[in-house]
């Protein structure tokens, strides 16, 4: 490496003095090094030769610097010149200026005070620089400032000119009684006011009671609120507040949410929809409830359970009672239908089927249980109860004549007493059968059968003369599955519950006289008044209806008071109750005065709700039966029992 | 046939846009014109019939509100302030500084005088929604000064709400007021009016974010323009001058640094001094109004409610009139001076503190000085040291509290809100029963508060002593048949006592009754019942966490004293 020694610190910043070895930079220094950095020559000399670089001059590799640094003893002091492309060794003068221009000193070699030269002299001189006399110009008035002067003078006598009035301040223009006359009439709109700020509580204040702090827990409880909350497309306007207690008054910092809080509120004030509402000024909650007899004043009606009847294996779907009371059959999945002792609990007979026993239903005047099981339709003589009416019945069965071949799809078949010790009668479908109704007077059977895909609905209902053995389908044609039928307990009518709807037909005039608009989307079961005025229908969306033939087709109340499917709805034949059962494995029961005077709505109550069935498969209680006599009721369920429920 | 859309709600709102193209404004301009002229979007009975049958999510507003704008003057202002910007930096750039002057100089304003007249035609209604006008007065007044705003207007916050208190103090309408983390609340009756605002706490401000100050500053231009009117029609009906005097002038001779009216607004910005009055008020007028208003009230009941309140009022600004304060440098000294003021107390503070300061610390006449340190070295015996809390409750509970629970250094009692009013089933802080009632002293709060353990007491042990009896007589009634029938029957295994708990029976038979009666509702009102009953129940659990931590810290309190005393017990 070269390396020039400085000599003296005047000559250092003169180039052209710079030593004859060295190679002066003839570049100029307005011309920057790094075009040169790809050439191996640095500017031309006066001969327009090339001035070839030093060999190692600017950038060595670091191992080279590295030696340099611990050989060089005055390595700290050499810098690189990048107009010549040297290395300089400073000597000791140029450190101290540069020390000097460091710390900002003046160099004490220079001249501060330099000698004051008075220029401009404070002393007058004797004569004048210009000496020419004044104008006469600038002792007269000028004409054309007169002139104008006096056009202004016009101007303000004439009155076109006017002062500047002094400048209102905008900010004070309010020091008067803006409100010193009668009130002007209202705004041509209705004012909604905003809702004025929320009063603090307890919790806001500074030292509040122990019991308003929240816990860490609590803290992020809110705030986990606060996020789940959040709307996208709503303005966020609720900050988290957390109360804070402060032993004293001077530790209370500036709340950081209050200009926010006051900015959300001005944002509220402007851009938030305002709507009046009607707000519900309740008291008192009871208000609501509407005034209605208490259930302890219309007893009597089932309370507490009181018997329950087991030994069926599955689920019981269908009960039915003797008229007398004394008797209670039952038909089950388990393919049997037993015959209980109501009092007793006893079971007197138990009858094996095929398949699980769907409908049932003891003859109102014979001795004759009628038992839906598969696609049959069998009659049964108990022999319970009164000796003369069985053998009446057999003598009945005995005589009853019927034509074997007169339809395909029902076969008539007599057992008699040698073959079967009870069977009395069988009537083979087609088609499975899913229930069956008895006429009041006991000579008809209604039946409704499962119609397969082929069918017509209208195959779906058939109805069986008993004493003259014949069976009809009574409708030429039939909209939607039918889910249930009944008798008129008194007038030849017919009621068809359908999916949706409910058709009321009769009979003997062979015409449709009503069709209900039913509230629920799926009819479970139907039940219709002993007066023969009201029907109650039950939904599997867990609806109620109660409809009043005498006033309109459309529900005269809906209740919706079960929480699962309903899927039995009973009135009871003599006493003015009615009842209700629903997966929920409740069976409420209800208090429904029918008055026969026109004018007076029927009283319904709900007096009481009777549990103890379990809940099975989602399934509980499936069917509900009031005792003909009694205010008691059975109540049939999916884990197999039979409870009874008594006053 | 009458045409779709011709009536009803499709022509009675109108959407946002529609409302922009119709007054031919800039959605900011907009937004400034409804701020100022107080319009506000509203919610059609039916959105989908407003918005001619689509369900699209707009703002709507009505119609005629939006027709009501089309005649406001602002709405030139807004485009002469355009044009005029226009100009100025169409001259700024040019560089002619002498036009630009000249149009600096004749910049347009507008004024809101027209606007507060329409929103409010009655002085009534100004006073009615005050309540947000003054939150953001103090807000402002108490703001440093930020490029952001204005800085005049800021100051004129300043003065107006020194105005305003000022009237607070000298009508005495001051009833409620209130530390919160938030600021301070306070609470006056002003014309049968209650207003309340929140006055921010001082120490330490930190710039928000989040927060658009165009707006607030629009909304601040309307409300001190509001506020400026409000204070001069009350300094005007009260029979004080405005703006307001102090009664002496203050003598500026020491003082060179600043304008005589640079000092005497400081003077008067301290609280501490009273008002001029209009010297023309003649005591006559009040008897007459006040006999008017007898006779208008001739229902006796409804007399002697106003009279009762006359009466509450009239103490409330004689509470500290006996008492002279004096409030240490660590003390708020501008909301306290103001409370204690309002209460008709003297007040003064350390010279170096504030401007306005009447007496010096060594005054004898001092009754109360205002501390807030645990310590003070040198105390003078002829007065009374609390902590600033007792001058709140004090004003709450409408009578001088005692001050030995208030005393420096000791533990306050809890801060509670005097605008809670508790309703039946509410939760109710046990230090609320001392502040509630006002003439009951600490003995009779301690006997207040005795009964409510005694029977909570009484009644565990009666529910105690029932339980037991019951048990008993389940317990003898089988025991008696037991004996006998095993005598008569053949297999019965002695049997176990039912434990019948007769309480739960007879709830779960008050429950079946209720939910009966439920059933029976009609599904209208179910629904407004079912909410009822859910919100009762979000309180009822509240109320019962609340209940459980008071006792579940009083537990813990009482085991630390007892376990301190076994500790001391020990060591001596």
């Amino acid at each position: 490496m070269t390396s020039v020694k400085r000599k003296d610190s005047s000559t250092s910043t003169d180039e052209t003095d710079s030593d004859e070895e060295v190679p002066s930079n003839t570049i100029g220094s307005d011309i920057p090094l790094k075009w040169y950095e790809n050439h191996d020559h640095i500017g031309y000399d006066l001969d327009a030769k090339k001035i070839l670089k030093p060999i190692s001059a600017g950038k060595t590799d670091d191992i080279d610097e590295f030696l340099e640094k611990m050989e060089n003893a005055d390595y700290w002091r050499t810098v690189y010149d990048d107009l010549t492309g040297q290395n300089i060794t400073l000597t000791n003068e140029d450190i101290s200026l540069i020390q000097q221009v460091k710390n900002a000193k003046t160099n004490p070699d220079d001249q501060v005070y330099e000698p004051w030269l008075d220029t401009f002299s404070s002393e007058v001189m004797i004569h004048p620089i210009i000496n020419t006399p004044e104008s006469k110009a600038s002792f007269i008035p000028s004409k054309w400032e007169r002139l104008k002067v006096g056009k202004y003078l016009h101007a303000i006598k004439m009155g076109w000119i006017k002062p500047v009035p002094p400048k209102e301040d905008p900010l004070l223009s309010n020091n008067y009684d803006l409100w010193s006359d009668e009130p002007k009439t209202n705004l041509p709109r209705s004012n909604i006011p905003a809702p004025k700020l929320e009063l603090p509580g307890h919790h806001e204040s500074y030292n509040p009671s122990v019991e308003y702090l929240l816990d860490d827990a609590e803290v992020e409880a809110l705030k986990t609120k606060m996020e789940s909350d959040y709307d996208e497309n709503e303005r966020q306007t609720k900050t988290i507040f957390v109360p804070k207690k402060y032993s004293s008054l001077r530790q209370v910092p500036v709340y950081d949410q209050f200009v926010y809080e006051r900015f959300q509120r001005c944002l509220d004030l402007y851009l938030c929809p305002r709507q009046k509402r009607l707000k519900a000024n309740i008291t008192n909650i009871n208000d609501l409830i509407p005034d209605k007899p208490k259930p302890q004043d219309l007893h009597p009606y089932p309370i507490v359970q009181s018997l329950i009847y087991e030994g069926h294996k599955n689920m019981i779907r269908c009960l039915t009672c003797h008229s007398t009371g004394q008797w209670l059959a039952s038909g089950s999945d388990d393919c049997t239908v037993r015959i209980w002792e109501i009092a007793t609990t006893r079971c007197m007979n138990v009858f094996q089927f095929d398949k699980p026993v769907v409908s049932l239903q003891w003859n109102p005047v014979l001795s004759l249980l009628t038992v839906a099981t598969g696609s049959q339709i069998l009659m049964i003589n108990p022999k319970l109860g009164e000796n003369a009416k069985t053998l009446f019945t057999e003598e009945f069965v005995k005589q009853l004549s019927y034509d074997a071949s007169n339809n395909d799809d029902c076969q008539w078949s007599k057992t008699s007493d040698e073959t079967d010790k009870y069977i009395r009668l069988t009537i083979t479908h087609s088609i499975p059968v899913r229930q069956i109704e008895w006429q009041a007077r006991g000579d008809y059977l209604a039946c409704v059968l499962i119609p397969r895909s082929d069918q017509s609905q209208s195959k779906s209902i058939l109805i069986h003369h008993l004493s003259k053995g014949r069976s009809q389908y009574p409708f030429k044609q039939l909209k939607g599955a039918v889910q249930n039928v009944r008798f008129h307990p008194t007038k030849p009518i017919f009621i068809i519950a359908t999916q949706h709807s409910i058709k009321i037909y009769h009979l003997l005039k062979q015409q449709l006289i009503k069709r209900l608009y039913v509230n629920t989307k799926w009819i479970s079961s139907i039940d219709i008044h002993p007066l023969g005025d009201n029907i109650l229908c039950g939904g599997y969306d867990s609806k109620i209806n109660w409809f009043d033939l005498d006033l309109s087709v459309k529900p005269y109340e809906t209740y919706r008071y079960h929480k699962r499917a309903v899927r039995c709805v009973r009135y009871h034949t003599k006493l003015p109750l009615f009842a209700s059962t629903s997966d929920d494995g409740t069976c409420i029961v209800s208090h429904c005065s029918v008055y026969s005077d026109l004018l007076k709505n029927p009283l319904i109550v709900p007096v009481k709700i009777l549990r103890g069935h379990q809940i099975i498969n989602d399934l509980s209680i499936l069917d509900c039966l009031f005792h003909p006599t009694q205010p008691w009721i059975f109540t049939s369920g999916a884990d197999s029992t039979i409870r009874l429920f008594t006053n | 046939m009458q045409k779709k859309y011709k009536k009803g709600a499709a022509v009675n709102y109108i959407s946002r846009n529609q409302a922009l193209r119709k007054l031919q404004l800039t959605l900011s301009d907009f937004r400034r014109l409804c701020i100022l002229k107080g319009i506000y979007p509203v919610e059609p009975k039916n959105r989908r019939k407003a918005n001619r049958g689509r369900l699209a999510n707009k703002t709507y507003y009505l119609a005629k509100d939006i027709r009501f704008l089309t005649h406001e003057p602002i709405i030139d202002k807004f485009r002469q302030m355009k044009s005029y910007l226009r100009r100025l930096t169409k001259a700024r750039a040019r560089k002619e500084k002498t036009r630009e002057q000249a149009l600096r100089n004749n910049r347009p304003f507008y004024k809101l005088d027209h606007v507060v007249r329409e929103r409010y035609p009655s002085f009534a209604d100004a006073l009615r929604d005050l309540d947000d006008c003054l939150t953001l007065v103090f807000l402002f007044a108490n703001f440093p000064l930020l490029k952001k705003l204005y800085e005049p207007r800021l100051r004129l916050c300043r003065r107006l709400s020194v105005e305003f208190l000022h009237y607070v103090i000298a009508s005495g309408s001051l009833k409620k007021c209130f530390i919160s983390i938030k600021g301070y609340y306070f609470q006056a009756e002003i014309r049968g009016e209650i207003i309340t605002w929140i006055i921010p706490h001082k120490l330490g401000h930190k710039n928000p974010a989040d927060v658009d100050f165009k707006i607030m500053a629009t909304f601040l231009e309307f409300y001190t323009t509001l506020l400026g009117f409000v204070n001069y029609k009350l300094y005007s009906e009260h029979g004080l001058i405005y703006p307001p005097k102090l009664t002496f002038t203050p003598t500026t001779s020491s003082s060179t640094l600043c304008s005589e009216d640079e000092f005497s607004d400081e003077f008067l910005a301290s609280l501490g001094l009273p008002i001029m009055k209009k010297p023309e008020l003649n005591p006559v007028d009040k008897i007459e109004i006040d006999q008017e208003a007898a006779q208008l009230l001739g229902d006796t009941v409804a007399d002697e409610d106003a009279r009762k309140k006359e009466e509450e009022a009239k103490t409330l600004q004689k509470l500290f009139s006996k008492c002279k304060f004096f409030i240490s440098r660590e003390v708020p000294r501008e909301m306290f001076a103001f409370a204690i003021r309002a209460c008709g107390g003297d007040v003064s503070w350390d010279k170096t503190m504030c401007a306005g300061a009447s007496y010096d610390v060594s005054d004898q006449s001092i009754t109360h000085q205002l501390i807030d340190r645990p310590k003070l070295h040198e105390m003078a015996v002829n007065r009374v040291y609390v902590q600033p809390q007792w001058i709140f409750d004090s004003i709450n509970a409408r009578k001088l509290l005692p001050v030995d629970n208030y005393l420096p250094g000791s533990v306050l009692p809890p801060h509670l809100s005097p605008f809670v009013e508790e309703k039946e089933g509410d939760y109710v802080p046990p230090e609320r029963f001392g502040q509630r009632k006002p003439d009951n002293d600490i003995e009779e709060q301690t006997t207040n508060k005795a009964p409510s353990i005694d029977l909570v007491n009484s009644n565990a042990y009666l529910n105690g002593s029932l339980k037991r009896k019951r048990t008993e007589n389940e317990e003898t009634a089988p025991k008696i048949t037991t004996k006998e029938e095993r005598k008569r029957a053949m297999r019965v295994e002695s049997g176990q006592v039912q434990s019948v708990n007769v309480s739960n029976i007879v709830k779960r038979k008050a429950n079946e009754e209720r939910r009966l009666v439920e059933m029976t509702i009609p599904k209208k009102q179910k629904r407004l019942y079912d909410k009822i009953k859910f919100s009762q129940k979000k309180k009822r659990q509240e109320v019962d966490k609340l209940k459980r931590k008071r006792a579940d810290y009083e537990n813990n309190t009482i085991q630390d004293v007892t376990n301190d005393k076994k500790k001391l017990m020990k060591l001596s």
